[in-house]
């Protein structure tokens, strides 16, 4: 059932602060929105739609303080790319796959290597030549793991990260430092349909194509030394940062339990203003069914990610001689959790769907493993292809239920950034002569992540700061790119 | 832009992060056979490339879902090595329609681009525009 879409600009919005504006409830909004950004930022939205996004999202039922919008914030389905909301699970708040994404668990992984710069720059070409051939991307099967049964299949949906590890293609470091130890609880692989789990089988270990990519990283500058010393970063090292997701079986269980939802929706008497934030309570049976294939993609994308960190430490042993690359984190920018925040005062247990949005818990967080605790939680915020990614930590209090952004966010369309582009031979060359290394299947399609169509990364991880989401810890620089 | 006749074609339109793909043609058939070649033209390019193998789907449902349907079934056999349509034909049945594909191996089809993962039911766009012409936009998630 279609409720009428809302039509918003951000000439709507009213500053609360120079980085957080809100915009007020009108029509259907049983909230108001809240975006974080700056004047640039605003202005760089153009007229894609996202902040009409944010109005429908917050006619979600049950959606509690705010609607939310990230610095990066773009235009996705349903809810905008950098959408954060909240539901009440005890109050008919609704779980809606839109508010998570295709890409269930998409996210980010940071390892960091015992080398230098200099140590690795010497070798940067034969290193770049040895990760993209050890590192499946673009279209099509393809991973570095095969299970081995159905039941090994089923055994990674239950327990994501803590397979690859058991055999061996990781240590006990890889599941403290990532989020949910490496395994979300209350995974169901029932709900994970037939169509789904084949197209998984063939892309475990692997990095798709799109945004996707492998980098190799130095710090360039450290921030904030005391925490970056915890999370295990210094000055002048090379890290290796992995983005990637839950590949087709994530996409197929977003497909395949949109279309339950829309079936149902009418019993459960519910209207959405866009077919995408399709949705049912949290504790109905759909609602259910949803969040237990929901883990199990996630225990998928863990996995995927730890069986490629597993690839690049294998391709830096070779290359460099080790391959002792430990974690420094892992997190999701996909996902819909349920947490307890405050609200009102009270303490509520929410359904928190962050979509192209990280989770960034402040110092003394429970979930955090004993070592960061004291500080808070990593926060993995990549740039555009050749610019700068940032650690960030996150910040107390805190705000959108402690949530962040997720990288640059788009400002340009990949055809626009096709046209704009001078070919992806001129772009490689570029980047080439500014000390970067890339390897990509096809230089048809890497103008489409040219920098430039992306925002600027620095303002976005500024207004992060500045509305005290995160603090930065340091700042990272590619020199080599596995281009999925 | 693609057009086999005056009046059936289809192009792919700029979208922030993904890819939109505009389709039309006389009849519903005609549309959907636009819209999955327009989809299949957003990673690789099939013109010249023989077909090796031949599929057939029976799909049902309303209007938005044939289409829905229709381009997740390419995206599934992208996925999973079952092919790549370099042509396609749709038939209505009583309820619904039948797909005729015409599958290439992805190696013989060079550097692919991008692949499409799913399809969105934000800004779905299928049916007849005022003069009997079958249009249809459809967000692919790339």
């Amino acid at each position: 059932m279609m409720a009428v879409q809302h039509e918003a600009t951000t000439s709507q919005l009213v500053a609360e602060s120079p980085a957080r504006w809100r915009l007020d409830p009108f029509g259907a909004m049983r909230v108001p929105g809240v975006v974080f950004a700056s004047e640039r930022l605003l202005a760089a939205l153009g007229d894609d739609h996202s902040l009409a996004q944010v109005a429908n999202v917050a006619t979600l039922p049950g959606i509690v303080s705010a609607s939310y919008a990230m610095p990066d914030m773009h235009l996705g389905y349903g809810f905008p790319i950098g959408g954060v909301a909240a539901t009440a699970v005890d109050a008919g708040g609704v779980v809606s796959p839109g508010g998570v994404g295709f890409d269930i668990s998409c996210g980010v992984r940071l390892l960091a290597s015992p080398f230098e710069a200099e140590a690795v720059r010497r070798r940067l070409g034969q290193l770049m030549d040895v990760l993209a051939a050890a590192v499946p991307s673009g279209a099509g099967p393809g991973g570095v793991h095969r299970p081995a049964s159905e039941q090994e299949l089923e055994q990674i949906l239950l327990e994501g990260a803590q397979v690859p590890v058991a055999q061996g293609h990781g240590d006990q470091r890889d599941l403290d430092r990532c989020e949910d130890a490496g395994r979300l609880a209350d995974a169901d692989p029932d709900q994970v349909g037939a169509r789904a789990r084949e197209r998984g089988r063939g892309q475990i270990g692997s990095l798709g194509s799109g945004n996707h990519f492998l980098e190799v990283q130095v710090v360039e500058e450290v921030l904030d030394p005391p925490v970056a010393e915890v999370f295990g970063l210094h000055r002048d090292q090379v890290c290796v940062m992995i983005h990637t997701g839950s590949r087709g079986l994530g996409h197929q269980v977003c497909s395949d339990h949109v279309r339950g939802m829309r079936a149902a929706m009418n019993s459960h008497g519910i209207e959405v203003p866009d077919e995408q934030l399709a949705c049912v309570p949290v504790t109905s049976q759909e609602g259910r069914r949803y969040l237990g294939a929901l883990a199990a993609a996630a225990n998928f994308a863990r996995a995927n990610r730890q069986w490629l960190a597993d690839a690049a430490r294998a391709g830096f042993a070779r290359v460099l001689g080790r391959g002792d690359l430990p974690l420094v984190y892992d997190v999701s920018h996909n996902l819909a959790k349920l947490e307890t925040h405050e609200v009102d005062g009270h303490d509520v247990r929410l359904c928190v769907h962050r979509k192209g949005a990280t989770r960034a818990f402040p110092p003394g967080a429970e979930e955090l493993p004993e070592d960061l605790r004291a500080v808070g939680q990593p926060v993995l915020l990549p740039g555009s292809m050749g610019t700068s990614s940032y650690v960030l930590v996150g910040a107390a209090p805190g705000d959108a239920f402690a949530s962040c952004a997720h990288g640059a966010g788009r400002t340009m369309s990949r055809h626009a950034a096709k046209r704009t582009g001078h070919g992806g031979g001129r772009l490689r060359d570029d980047l080439a002569a500014a000390g970067i290394e890339v390897r990509a299947r096809s230089l048809r399609d890497l103008p489409e992540e040219a920098p430039s169509a992306y925002k600027d990364v620095e303002e976005v991880v500024e207004v992060c700061e500045r509305a005290g989401l995160a603090r930065r810890v340091a700042r990272l620089r590619p020199i080599g790119v596995v281009k999925g | 832009m693609t057009a086999d006749a005056a009046d059936r074609g289809h192009r792919t339109v700029a979208h922030t992060a993904d890819q939109i793909v505009e389709a039309w043609g006389p009849t519903r058939e005609a549309c959907l056979e636009e819209a999955a070649m327009g989809l299949v033209e957003t990673f690789a390019d099939p013109s010249g490339v023989g077909w090796c193998d031949h599929a057939e789907v029976v799909l049902t449902g309303s209007d938005e879902q044939l289409l829905v349907d229709l381009l997740e079934e390419i995206v599934y056999r992208l996925d999973t090595d079952r092919g790549v349509p370099v042509r396609v034909r749709v038939r209505p049945r009583a309820e619904g329609v039948r797909a005729d594909l015409w599958l290439t191996d992805r190696r013989r089809l060079g550097g692919l681009g991008v692949a499409p993962k799913g399809v969105a039911y934000s800004q779905l766009d299928f049916g007849p525009d005022p003069v009997g012409l079958w249009r249809c936009s459809v967000t692919v998630d790339v």
